[in-house]
């Protein structure tokens, strides 16, 4: 079995391990060296006892490989002759159970416009073999600046990363290939009526942050979210003294509740590799609120007028 | 060192003869495992 986990599988034929006794671990076992947890996948368990198979689903749930659809299937159902057998009928049901969850085929027409894309930054930046660390190196500095030279590998590495990051979002658009289906035209995006829109706390994290759990002194990036230190920065940038944030933040007053100024770096990479920074750093001025005083409802609610501050 | 030419179809199976249907459609995409000595016995 591979070392580590694939990053890509979405179909697993798993036969059942029957050896003297039978063991639901042992055969949740082979599915976690393969998948790595949360990820998207599907699976067949071959066996005649559909309890065995269930047995194994419940380890692949507490080991967080909850599989998107899983079918349980007795290889002689598929027996085509005596000895031979077709299993083209079992991917076709495969294919339909997907299509019954038409918002899925989005999803995944994503996913291949991001895998396109990246195999098109990769073709460019591969285009000849013997230079490619040159231009890794040049879109290192160009995105980090000089002044990551003294930075540790890894974060090096995280600043290419990041360069390649933008790239790539800004071609994925362009290779969704498909038409929307007549399907999700009246399913999905049919957003008429009423949407619930409950906050999903790990939803909400990744659509806005991207945490980062070691960042060098000293580093500049854009999207980075900086605390005020100083307090002549304090003076000159903090928003607590603006009336209509005053007076959205004067509930905000209990014992743990405590108030930060913080800056979100705003000017481009190119900007802050060609040192164009300075007086010219692009910031914007912000509060982060730490254990906020809530309504009983748990959910902050805005004013219009503080709405129109947000541009 | 890294896998470049990762699977993306799994089949966890002992019997070979049983699940050739399976590797023809998934012919290029396909890891067939060995159960007694946990090794894969093909690879494509």
């Amino acid at each position: 079995m591979p070392d580590k986990p694939y990053t890509d599988v979405s179909l697993i034929y798993l036969d059942l391990f029957y050896s003297d006794k039978f063991d639901a671990e042992q055969s949740c076992n082979w599915v976690r060296s393969i998948i790595p947890e949360k990820s998207f996948y599907v699976i067949v368990f071959w066996t005649k006892d559909p309890s065995k198979a269930n047995e194994v689903l419940e380890h692949l749930i507490k080991h967080n490989r909850t599989p998107f659809l899983y079918f349980i299937e007795s290889k002689s159902n598929y027996l085509h002759g005596a000895d031979d057998y077709d299993f083209s009928s079992l991917v076709n049901k495969i294919q339909t159970s997907c299509s019954n969850t038409p918002a899925i085929e989005e999803i995944l027409l994503w996913k291949k416009s991001i895998k396109l894309s990246t195999n098109e930054v990769l073709g460019h930046l591969a285009k000849q073999p013997s230079n490619i660390a040159e231009k890794l190196k040049k879109i290192i500095v160009s995105h980090g600046g000089k002044s990551i030279v003294g930075f540790d590998d890894h974060q090096k590495r995280n600043i290419l990363f990041d360069a390649l990051d933008i790239v790539l979002t800004s071609n994925t658009k362009k290779n969704i290939l498909e038409n929307v289906s007549e399907l999700n035209k009246t399913e999905l995006y049919d957003l008429t009526a009423p949407i619930k829109a409950e906050p999903d706390k790990e939803l909400n994290s990744w659509f806005h942050f991207k945490l980062q759990s070691e960042i060098k002194a000293g580093l500049i990036i854009p999207g980075l979210i900086c605390e005020f230190q100083e307090n002549n920065w304090k003076t000159l940038y903090s928003i607590q003294d603006d009336k209509d944030v005053a007076e959205y933040i004067n509930k905000q007053v209990s014992e743990q509740t405590k108030l930060c100024n913080i800056t979100l770096v705003l000017s481009r990479p190119c900007d802050i590799a060609q040192k164009k920074f300075g007086k010219n750093l692009k910031l914007l001025s912000g509060l982060k609120i730490i254990n906020p005083v809530r309504k009983t409802m748990k959910r902050k609610s805005f004013k219009q007028e503080h709405l129109n501050l947000i541009h | 060192m890294i896998n470049y030419l990762e699977p993306n179809v799994i089949v966890v199976d002992d019997v070979r003869d049983e699940i050739n249907g399976i590797l023809d459609i998934y012919s290029s995409k396909t890891l067939v495992v060995n159960y007694s000595t946990q090794t894969s016995l093909m690879e494509t």
